[in-house]
Formats: C-alpha cells, sequence, structure tokens
C-alpha cells in the first residue's frame, strides 16, 4: 500500500486520475472534501478504461452534489450488540447505504466484522435482538 | 582520432570586468595595483593605460610618473580565478572539458566539437566573437597540443589556427615566453641571446638539459606534441551525456519537447546497449544571454524507456524559462544502474510493487507533487504504537517483521494523542464522558485497559492504559490515561477504529 500525501483537493484528484490510468493497481482510494460532476466524469472515464477500482471518500457530506460515478455509499457505524450479554465492546457494525447504483436497485443493509469477515445482519435477527433487549 | 586544444588568452581579464560593472572608467586609464616586497607593483593594466607605456610588474610610482590621470585601485585578490571559472563555465556549450589555465586564459579539448560551428575557423570566430560582444578582450588559437595553443594565442602573429602536425613550424617564431617557462630558464636564454625558439630548437637534448634543465625540455616536447599533456576540466564529464546544439534559439515548449525527445533517443539507445537504466537525469539549458536553467528527474528504478522518460519530463518543461532563446541541451545521466532486461519482462503486468507501470505511475507522481508526498509504511517491532510504524526507505524494501493483529488497533492513528476532558467514575475503569473537539460522548461500551509501557531502552516516561471505547453514536475510539490514576489523570484520545 502506498499512501501520498497532499494537501490540495485538485492534486489529490489528479494523483488519483493518474493511478486509475495504471494497470497495476488494485484500487485506488482518494479523500477529498467535494467532489464535481466533470471531475467524477474524468475519474470514471479512466476506470472504465484500466478496470481499476476506485473509491472517493467525501468527508463533507453537507456539499454532496450528482456525480457521474458507478455507485454511490452511505456508511455509518452502529453501537455494536454486546455479545451473549457480556460487558466490553461487541463486533462493530455499521449501516450500510447504497444510495444509488448504475443498472442497479439501491439498498440498505447492516453489517457486522466478526470471525475475520464481514457478515451482514439479517432485519429479522435485528428485530428478536431488540425484542429480547 | 587526433585531439585538437583551443587556448583562449584574456588580455586584460580583471579591468574589462571593472569595466563592464564601471562604464564610466572605459576612457580613463586605471590600473589594478598590490604591494610586494616594499613596493607597490602593477599587476593588471586597463588598455587605455597600456596605450600610454604602462604595463604589468611596473611599479606603480613609475606608471604615475608617465602617465597624467592614473588611476590606481586594489588588487582583488582570487578574482581571476573567479572571472575564469564563469568564463570557462559559459564555454562549456562549445565543449565538454574545459580547464581554466592560471592567471588569464582558459584551455579547452574541443576535438570532434567544431564541425557543429562549420569548421574551426568558424569555431575559433564564434567563441571570440562572443566574448569580445560581452566585453571580454580575447585572442584565441587552436593547435594540436596545449602548448601550442597556449603559444600562437599570445605571442602568434600569422594565423591562430594551426593545422594538424605544423606545431613545429607555427613555434619557430615565437620568443621563449611562449613556452610556459619559469622565469629563470627565461632569464637565462635571454643571456645567452636566444631571441625564438627557432634558435635553440636544432640544439641537441643532451646539451639543453645541461644548461637549462628537465622542466625546460618538457614544456618543450609537450609544445611539439612528443610529450602527453592532461587537461583537469573545470566540470568533471558525466559518463552518459548527450547535447544538443540548436541553430536557431529555441523559445517554445513544443520545441523543447521536442529537443528531450531527440536527447532521450540516443541516450537511451547507448544506455540499452549497455543494459543500463537511468535513475537521475538532469536537462540542461544553455540560453542565449549566458544564463543556465536546468530540470532534473529521478526514477525509483533504472529506466531505459524513452516514452517513461519523456513523460517525466514533459511534467518539468512548464519550468524551463526559455527566456530570449535556448542555444543548447544538454542531457546528463549522473545516476544509472544495471536493468536486467529478462527480469523486466517477467514482471511487467504482474501486481504487485515490482511491476514496472508502477514504478513508472510513482516516478510521474514524484515528478508533480515531490518524492516526500509519495509515502509506503512498514511494521517495526516496536510496542509504543508510534514506533511500531516506520516508513519504507525504498519501493523494493521488503518488511522484516509481520504486521500484527493479534490486539485490537485502530484503523487511524493520531500522530500525536490530542487531550480529552474525561469523567471517569472510578479509579482504572474507563471513562464515563469524555470531550474531544468540543463535543461531547457517552460511553455506552468499552473495553480495556490494555497496559503499554514505555520502552525504556529507548526512552523514560510513564506508561499508557489504552481503553477502547463506544459512544451511543456508535463511533469507536482508541483512547488512554497516562500514567496511574491519580489527583489529575491526563487522557488522550489516539486513534479511531471504523
Amino acid at each position: 500500500m502506498i499512501f501520498i500525501d497532499l494537501l490540495k483537493d485538485k492534486d489529490v484528484l489528479w494523483v488519483m486520475e493518474e493511478a486509475l490510468k495504471c494497470t497495476g493497481l488494485a484500487a485506488v482510494i482518494g479523500e477529498v472534501r467535494g467532489l464535481d460532476f466533470k471531475q467524477s466524469r474524468r475519474l470514471q472515464l479512466a476506470v472504465e478504461q484500466s478496470h481499476v477500482t476506485g473509491f472517493v471518500l467525501r468527508n463533507q457530506s453537507a456539499k454532496i452534489g450528482s456525480t457521474a460515478c458507478a455507485a454511490r455509499w452511505q456508511i455509518k457505524p452502529l453501537p455494536s450488540e454486546a455479545v451473549d450479554g457480556l460487558p466490553g465492546l461487541g463486533f462493530p457494525r455499521w449501516q450500510v447505504e447504497l444510495l444509488r447504483v448504475r443498472n442497479g436497485q439501491p439498498g440498505n443493509w447492516i453489517i457486522e466484522w466478526s470471525d475475520n469477515k464481514f457478515k451482514p445482519i439479517e432485519k429479522q435477527v435485528l428485530e428478536q435482538q431488540l425484542m429480547a433487549g | 582520432m587526433q585531439q585538437r586544444f583551443m587556448a583562449i588568452w584574456f588580455r586584460h581579464l580583471t579591468t574589462d570586468w571593472l569595466t563592464l560593472r564601471r562604464p564610466e572608467l572605459k576612457d580613463i586609464p586605471f590600473v589594478f595595483a598590490a604591494p610586494e616586497r616594499n613596493c607597490i607593483l602593477i599587476t593588471a593594466t586597463n588598455p587605455v593605460a597600456e596605450a600610454q607605456g604602462v604595463y604589468r610588474g611596473m611599479a606603480a610610482a613609475d606608471a604615475k610618473a608617465i602617465t597624467t590621470n592614473l588611476l590606481i585601485l586594489d588588487h582583488i585578490p582570487g578574482k581571476e580565478v573567479k572571472l575564469l571559472r564563469q568564463l570557462g563555465l559559459w564555454c562549456i556549450r562549445y565543449t565538454p572539458v574545459v580547464a581554466v589555465d592560471l592567471p588569464d586564459g582558459l584551455l579547452m579539448d574541443i576535438s570532434g566539437c567544431a564541425h557543429l560551428w562549420g569548421g574551426e575557423r568558424g569555431y575559433l570566430k564564434e567563441i571570440v566573437n562572443k566574448l569580445r560582444a560581452s566585453g571580454y578582450d580575447a585572442r584565441a588559437a587552436i593547435a594540436d597540443t596545449i602548448g601550442t595553443a597556449w603559444a600562437v594565442a599570445r605571442y602568434g602573429k600569422i594565423t591562430p589556427i594551426i593545422e594538424s602536425g605544423m606545431q613545429a613550424q607555427a613555434l619557430l617564431n615565437l620568443p621563449p615566453l611562449a613556452l610556459r617557462l619559469e622565469p629563470m630558464v627565461l632569464e637565462k636564454l635571454q643571456k645567452l641571446g636566444f631571441h625564438t625558439i627557432k634558435s635553440f630548437m636544432q640544439i641537441p637534448r643532451t646539451v639543453l638539459r645541461r644548461r637549462f634543465g628537465e622542466g625546460f625540455l618538457l614544456r618543450l616536447a609537450q609544445a611539439l606534441g612528443l610529450e602527453d599533456e592532461h587537461l583537469t576540466p573545470l566540470v568533471p564529464p558525466v559518463p552518459y551525456a548527450e547535447r544538443l546544439p540548436c541553430l536557431e534559439s529555441i523559445k517554445t515548449a513544443k520545441a523543447i519537447e521536442i529537443a528531450i525527445q531527440k536527447l532521450l533517443e540516443s541516450l537511451c539507445t547507448r544506455l540499452q546497449a549497455e543494459g543500463k537504466g537511468v535513475r537521475k537525469a538532469t536537462l540542461k539549458c544553455y540560453r542565449i544571454d549566458g544564463k543556465l536553467v536546468q530540470v532534473s528527474i529521478s526514477t525509483n528504478r533504472g529506466s531505459y524507456s524513452i516514452s517513461h522518460l519523456f513523460k517525466l519530463f514533459e511534467l518539468q518543461v512548464s519550468k524551463i524559462e526559455p527566456a530570449l532563446g535556448i542555444e543548447l541541451f544538454l542531457l546528463e545521466a549522473p545516476k544509472v544502474e544495471d536493468v536486467d532486461t529478462v527480469q523486466e519482462k517477467l514482471w511487467a503486468g504482474n501486481p504487485g510493487l515490482q511491476d514496472t507501470a508502477l514504478a513508472e505511475l510513482l516516478d510521474r507522481l514524484a515528478g508533480k507533487v515531490g518524492v516526500n508526498a509519495i509515502r509506503r509504511y512498514l511494521p517495526a517491532e516496536h510496542y509504543w504504537p508510534e514506533r511500531s510504524v516506520r516508513q519504507a526507505a525504498s519501493l523494493a524494501e521488503t518488511p522484516a517483521t509481520g504486521w500484527r493483529s493479534d490486539k485490537p488497533r485502530p484503523l487511524r492513528l493520531l500522530h500525536k494523542p490530542e487531550p480529552v476532558e474525561v469523567m471517569a467514575l472510578l479509579p482504572d475503569y474507563p471513562p464515563k464522558v469524555f470531550t474531544y473537539k468540543g463535543r461531547r460522548h457517552i460511553v455506552e461500551k468499552a473495553d480495556g485497559p490494555e497496559r503499554i509501557e514505555q520502552e525504556w531502552w529507548l526512552r523514560q516516561g510513564e506508561h499508557r492504559d489504552y481503553y477502547a471505547v463506544e459512544d451511543s453514536e456508535g463511533g469507536r475510539y482508541w483512547i488512554f490515561r497516562l500514567g496511574h490514576y491519580d489527583a489529575a489523570p491526563e487522557w488522550y484520545l489516539h486513534g479511531f477504529f471504523a
């Protein structure tokens, strides 16, 4: 894994585009403040050419405009559930929302990390836990 | 190939320099003088003073007596060396091997350089005219040996270009002064009535050695080309370098790119044939106004790929200021390394750090955003969280130990722990509420403590008790208490879990 620390969004996007054009990479993750439609279109075109997966993390959720990306996710942490009523932290959980996806259905899941893998938690299980709680 | 040398003589080096600095001195006779053995002697004169009969080595008082308004200035020690160095660096556009010849000359090895200026006559004319136009009164000569070129530049009267093998004829009518001899030997020659080189050239060597010593014979043999003489170049020549002089000065970015492309083509063919690759390369652009602009690139691994190196230079083209125009491009590769061509084929297209595509990408990024922005981290064998990760020195470095995954560690570790205000119920209990950056977090669940001691062999300090806590919104944090629980415990936030 290689880290590139940059100050400006403009540089981040340039580096991201260059990296996405490089076929030797597994994935490119960029963290920016904002992303407009034109910039996202450039990145999307680079991805389509090289088939490298790219993620853009936008940390100013208030300023989210429309983009040309294939999918948009929103992920929030959720309080963990105690395992068998023991004190301490449970397995970490997230609320994963697929807000928009090209050629697909948006969805909403709760995912838990346990036994070294991600496990989706079914709605019924959640309700049962709530009832029991 | 027959070596050819050029000697340049600056008749009024320091005074010309001062006239350039202070144009009002142009028509005033002035000299530089320095005290020597209780007497102030003249070290340099300007042409006006010289016309009035003042010469170098004269006592300043005598000079004052024969001229009306002579200006005597203090000699500046070391000025000649500095000026000659500057002029020598400027001359590198004509040949890579330039040497300073104290006190008032330059020596250049011009073998194979002159044809670019249409022969030696054009070459010499170009250099002398340029030097004169910039204000230095220069004389130059070209010959097979350094000695003859030196002699003809200073004392020659017929032609400045001595054809190959004609040194003896050229030297015949010159005074013995032209042979760069010791003052003692010169005096002796003068006393014995040898006023030209012709008069002692035919005398047997044994006789000359007995009378004038070995140094005299060496100088004579060097001038005639019987003995080798070497130059100490001003700038050590780089083994991998390409030159591209331009007929017309170059001003546009497109033209600079074409020049780079051409230079890279010739350099890379050479490197490829020798199985080498560029690690560092510098493009030096000599401008018409005498300035030098240069840009450098470096690569993560040796490369002789023209397209890749060109891309690296392309990012830098905007940094080259052509001003009035560039007349010479010089591409140097000061650092090259062996490239295994077989290995190259094996690794290409293989995902991982060995991939050439990745190395090329990183070179490009480094060219734009700087090398310092690119980081790679490796695990280090330390318990203290800040020290458990270190920066990798190169792309090829492999970790000496594995990443530890037995203890919970946050996804994001802060460089420096940030203080938080905390309310804890009981000693050695996790906090109930903490305030970070003005926001209150109510702790719902907590794990810990995990005590991490300061590594005493590196640094003294208090231990830390780490707790992993989860607030009511589900955010998970890594916070610690410094030292034991006492009256005013200090709490810090050190990381964020996913």
